[in-house]
């Protein structure tokens, strides 16, 4: 009977998250992480920001001019102008979420992301920022393979299904009526679906985790979509326990990030093309139930285009982590 | 007990994203109205941008050259649809001056609303306007791009110098006009948008870049050697030099929707 349940499960949740018409996160991605946790129910706030500055053979500051790392007031009294090589140009994505997971089982594990979005462009001087409830992702991962608590080399794989809701504004237009940009918004409008896959390695003390994303993404109501795209961050890191209750987590990261830009009937525009290679460094706190995260990065390559080029991205985070000693389904 | 009613929740929520992903999506079908384009003119010798006064440059035949004037006329805007229907823009004549930067990005008010897969438009002024109707806005004689003695405008009206000009002071002086034959130099073009076209809505401001490049001028069909012809006011020459800007003097960059 348990085992007809458990199957019972792994059906609906393939049923869920397969035929759904799941849409995916934003051009720029879910952020993954390290990931480290192991089997036990959490909650995450996070605050992802990212930014765009300067053009091709300019400066490409990570806070440039009045950007902020958090900028919750909205702005829509700007002329929309478009970019035309101002040095002073910026785009800025900033997300501040809350994330939940809970474990059905030990190896089942799903997932809500519930994101508030500030995004700022300023072009020409023209600064415009639009906050508010951004698209809800959910997602399913299972956990293919688990060879923890091994004396030297441990292993995990999970691999998920997920989907992003359009729970985000879609069509905010500015003071003059003219609406804003497909990805200045704060939602796409469109249900797009994704697969996932995290894979975690680790050696005595040093591992690497692996994630990568796909999202299929849908269109809106005004026939515009995204163009499929792929995510993924690599990170090397190292454990250090400091005594039996801290123990730090410094780590090396790249992502890597390609979109075929936006779309418009199905047919691809050539519009916001993203080809980027980011890197930096980590760093994770470790202190009983709670985690701190940090993550900085910056350009490392990036496709030549017309808009303000990749700067950075940060990423600061606390999660509480539940000491789950039952799961719903065993 | 508990374990049951997760059982029916899960069964529950399953069973509504089936449901809902068996909808299809809603397409607002709503495109009309009267929206607004930019047309943004980014004046450029060859690869390089249009300096006044201070750019060097060569043309085709390798002939030095500065351009101290580069104004044009672009007229009778047409937007086309991809049935082949077509928006014209009445009373759509925009003077181009480099040295005047506001008139280099201009903005084209009460289009229709729609998809449009290319543009037409005139370089210079059509045949009637020439001869007729009122003379203001851009067609203002005061704007220094009409002949009065000839009753009729200036298309493009390109000046400078060039080492290898014979005239005083080795300036150039070409000034493409005339709407009459056998000397008409009233030319059209077409440009055709790239993927995913133009949409125009009332709630969107889309933007044309177009690179207008000088040097066709003097190139396309044939090539112009300075020390032979380094000026003229329309005539026969004119229209050696109106067949080479139609080639390519005119081309889309890029489109932001």
């Amino acid at each position: 009977m348990a085992s007809f349940r458990v199957l019972y499960y792994k059906l609906l949740l393939l049923l869920m998250v397969g035929i759904l018409p799941a849409k995916a996160c934003d051009i720029c991605g879910c952020y993954m992480g390290i990931t480290p946790y192991d089997n036990q129910s959490s909650i995450t706030l996070l605050h992802r920001y990212r930014s765009f500055s300067g053009y091709s053979g300019q400066k490409h500051p990570i806070f440039p001019g009045s950007s902020q790392l958090f900028k919750f007031a909205n702005k829509t009294n700007s002329p929309i102008s478009k970019h035309n090589g101002n040095p002073t140009d910026y785009e800025v994505y900033r997300a501040t979420e809350i994330r939940a997971r809970y474990f059905l089982s030990k190896r089942i594990e799903l997932n809500a992301i519930l994101p508030y979005i500030s995004n700022s462009e300023k072009y020409n001087s023209n600064l415009n920022t639009l906050t508010g409830i951004g698209d809800v992702n959910l997602f399913a991962g299972y956990h293919l393979l688990r060879k923890l608590d091994k004396p030297i080399i441990n292993q995990r794989l999970i691999v998920g299904l997920g989907v992003k809701l359009p729970t985000g504004k879609y069509k905010t237009e500015n003071f003059e009526g003219i609406k804003f940009g497909t990805l200045h918004q704060l939602g796409t409008g469109s249900i797009d679906r994704f697969i996932y896959a995290n894979y975690l390695m680790g050696y005595k003390k040093a591992g690497l985790s692996l994630s990568a994303t796909y999202k299929i993404n849908g269109a809106n109501n005004q026939q515009e979509s995204i163009g499929n795209s792929s995510t993924s961050f690599l990170n090397f890191f190292y454990n250090v326990k400091l005594n039996n209750t801290y123990k730090m987590m410094p780590s090396a990261q790249f992502a890597y990030e390609y979109s075929a830009g936006e779309k418009y009937k199905g047919i691809k525009t050539g519009e916001h093309v993203m080809n980027n290679l980011m890197g930096g460094f980590g760093l994770d706190f470790f202190i009983k139930n709670i985690t701190l995260n940090m993550a900085l990065q910056t350009n490392i390559w990036a496709a030549k285009d017309d808009h303000p080029m990749p700067a950075g991205r940060l990423v600061l985070g606390v999660t509480y982590n539940f000491n789950q000693l039952y799961y719903l389904v065993n | 007990m508990i374990s049951i009613s997760i059982f029916k929740s899960v069964t529950f929520v399953a069973l509504i994203c089936t449901i809902a992903s068996c909808k299809k999506n809603n397409t607002e079908n709503t495109i009309k109205g009267l929206g607004k384009v930019n047309l943004e003119f980014d004046n450029r010798v060859g690869s390089q941008k249009l300096e006044l006064n201070t750019g060097a440059y060569t043309n085709a035949n390798g002939d030095d050259f500065k351009i101290t004037t580069f104004k044009y006329y672009v007229s009778n805007l047409t937007f086309n649809n991809a049935d082949g229907s077509k928006k014209v823009i009445p009373e759509s004549y925009l003077l181009i001056n480099a040295a005047d930067e506001k008139t280099t990005l201009q903005t084209i008010e009460n289009v229709p609303a729609g998809d449009y897969v290319s543009m037409d438009f005139v370089i210079g002024v059509d045949s009637v306007r020439n001869f007729a109707g009122a003379q203001t806005g851009s067609l203002d004689p005061a704007k220094g791009m009409f002949w009065s003695w000839n009753s009729g405008y200036i298309f493009v009206m390109m000046e400078g110098s060039s080492s290898k000009s014979t005239k005083p002071d080795n300036k150039l002086a070409f000034h493409v006009g005339g709407a009459k034959a056998p000397n008409n130099t009233v030319r059209k073009v077409t440009l055709p948008f790239p993927a995913g076209g133009l949409r125009v809505r009332s709630n969107s401001q889309p933007e044309i870049h177009l690179y207008v490049d000088a040097a066709y001028l003097f190139k396309g069909i044939t090539n112009i050697n300075f020390a032979t012809l380094s000026g003229f006011h329309g005539g026969p020459n004119a229209m050696l030099i109106a067949d080479n800007y139609a080639t390519g003097m005119f081309k889309l960059d890029h489109v932001h929707n």
